[in-house]
């Protein structure tokens, strides 16, 4: 929890209003982009880990210090001894609930650290340095209200009698940015979250509600090759995805585009994306065979 | 003065040339400061660096999941220049041959299957392409 806390004080005020606002919009070197999102990184990862502890000791306080009230009512510890030791406990409850809702305020979506800024570190190495890439990240959860697209109506499924699906579009991450060998890439991120609430009366009567997920995350990567530099080759993709190739008077445009299906609200692997770019460098050919380049 | 003998770049693979700051105490190339492992204390270039610790990368499933033990991104990654050359290593071992679009050929990245702009270059680097500068 403190180092959590130390992160968070350690930020920058721009760094603590990207945290507040959750969105990032606006043209960055990447050096400029990982110096001043790393750090916001960092603190996402403490806050991760340590609201699951800060959340099970405020669970604890409370319980001890209803213990410690009914331990001192039946007379087993003296008042004076048995009264601060329960407030002593329950302040100590209030201060880890504060501490995690505060906490809870800033987490930002976990595809943040595991996709956004490890594109962007790999991005990095093949623009020159001080050049600007365009960023567009909206790092609120992708089932926040404002994404929220749609409900379906109550069914039942097996053993569950009540399953209400809730429906959120998360378009959360766009880019574009020039290479250092006269290429650009532009990136969309699009996902389709489906959230299922399944409620069903177990053997002794009770109603457990459990929360499934699933999600479509749309990829879509535009990368445009110079005709100086590059000819470009069609065919099947290496990879599942679909290809179009489009020329133009001075240069190729791959488009790419993939869906990944998963089963949880969780990240996928960055490489998902990072192979969509290699795909359309995949395609490249040096231009010097058709008397263009070198 | 020959410069940096690292690549730069990730999809294309391009020449540094900064100034020479050390020399890798593995291959030998002199390496700009840039390109110098700061894990390694650096004594070994990112590119040497990489071979002994970058992971081999594990292609996306249907499902788009990779098993955690091999996600490419652990917690705490620094996503420095360490960890790009460290990916990028796994990557290229995964199957991705870079295109190569700089002038100075090396056979140091003749284990990636480099595609290079200059199949006219010989063992010792030197263009016998027609164009270019000749011997005065």
């Amino acid at each position: 929890m403190n180092k959590a806390l130390a992160a968070l004080k350690a930020l920058t005020p721009e760094q603590k209003s990207i945290l507040k606002e959750k969105r990032i919009d606006g043209s960055y070197t990447p050096q400029d982009a990982i110096a001043l999102l790393k750090p916001v990184g960092e603190f996402d990862r403490l806050n991760d880990k340590a609201r699951t502890g800060i959340g099970c000791w405020s669970a604890v306080f409370f319980v001890l210090g209803v213990v410690a009230l009914i331990v001192t009512g039946n007379g087993v510890l003296p008042w004076f001894l048995g009264i601060p030791i329960a407030i002593g406990l329950f302040g100590m409850f209030v201060y880890f609930l504060v501490t995690v809702i505060r906490l809870s305020k800033s987490d930002l979506s976990n595809n943040f650290r595991q996709i956004a800024l490890p594109f962007l570190a790999i991005l990095k190495e093949d623009m020159e340095k001080g050049e600007a890439m365009q960023l567009k990240l909206d790092l609120s959860s992708a089932t926040h209200d404002s994404k929220k697209t749609g409900q379906g109506d109550a069914y039942a499924l097996g053993a569950y009698h009540k399953v209400i699906d809730h429906f959120y579009r998360d378009a959360w991450f766009e880019g574009s940015a020039w290479l250092a060998d006269g290429s650009s890439v532009s990136w969309s991120i699009v996902e389709d979250i489906t959230e299922s609430k399944r409620t069903k009366r177990n053997a002794r009567g009770k109603y457990k509600t459990k929360t499934k997920y699933r999600k479509i995350c749309n990829l879509a990567v535009d990368v445009t090759l110079p005709h100086k530099e590059y000819s470009v080759a069609g065919g099947q993709a290496a990879i599942d995805a679909k290809v179009k190739i489009k020329n133009g008077d001075k240069r190729t445009t791959v488009r790419l585009s993939r869906k990944v299906k998963i089963k949880a609200n969780e990240p996928w692997d960055v490489r998902a994306l990072v192979e969509l770019v290699a795909e359309a460098f995949r395609r490249a050919r040096p231009a010097v065979a058709a008397g263009g380049a070198a | 003065m020959m410069g940096c003998e690292c690549k730069g770049g990730f999809f294309a693979l391009r020449d540094c040339d900064q100034a020479v700051a050390n020399s890798c105490g593995t291959c030998g190339r002199g390496v700009c400061s840039r390109h110098l492992s700061p894990a390694s204390g650096f004594t070994q270039c990112l590119d040497c660096w990489a071979q002994g610790h970058g992971q081999e990368a594990q292609p996306v499933a249907d499902d788009g999941s990779v098993p955690p033990a091999q996600q490419s991104v652990t917690e705490g990654a620094a996503l420095d220049d360490d960890w790009a050359f460290g990916y990028r290593h796994g990557f290229y071992r995964s199957g991705y041959a870079p295109i190569y679009y700089g002038s100075h050929s090396s056979r140091y990245y003749d284990t990636y299957d480099t595609r290079s702009f200059d199949d006219d270059y010989d063992d010792t680097g030197v263009d016998d392409s027609d164009g270019g500068f000749g011997d005065s």
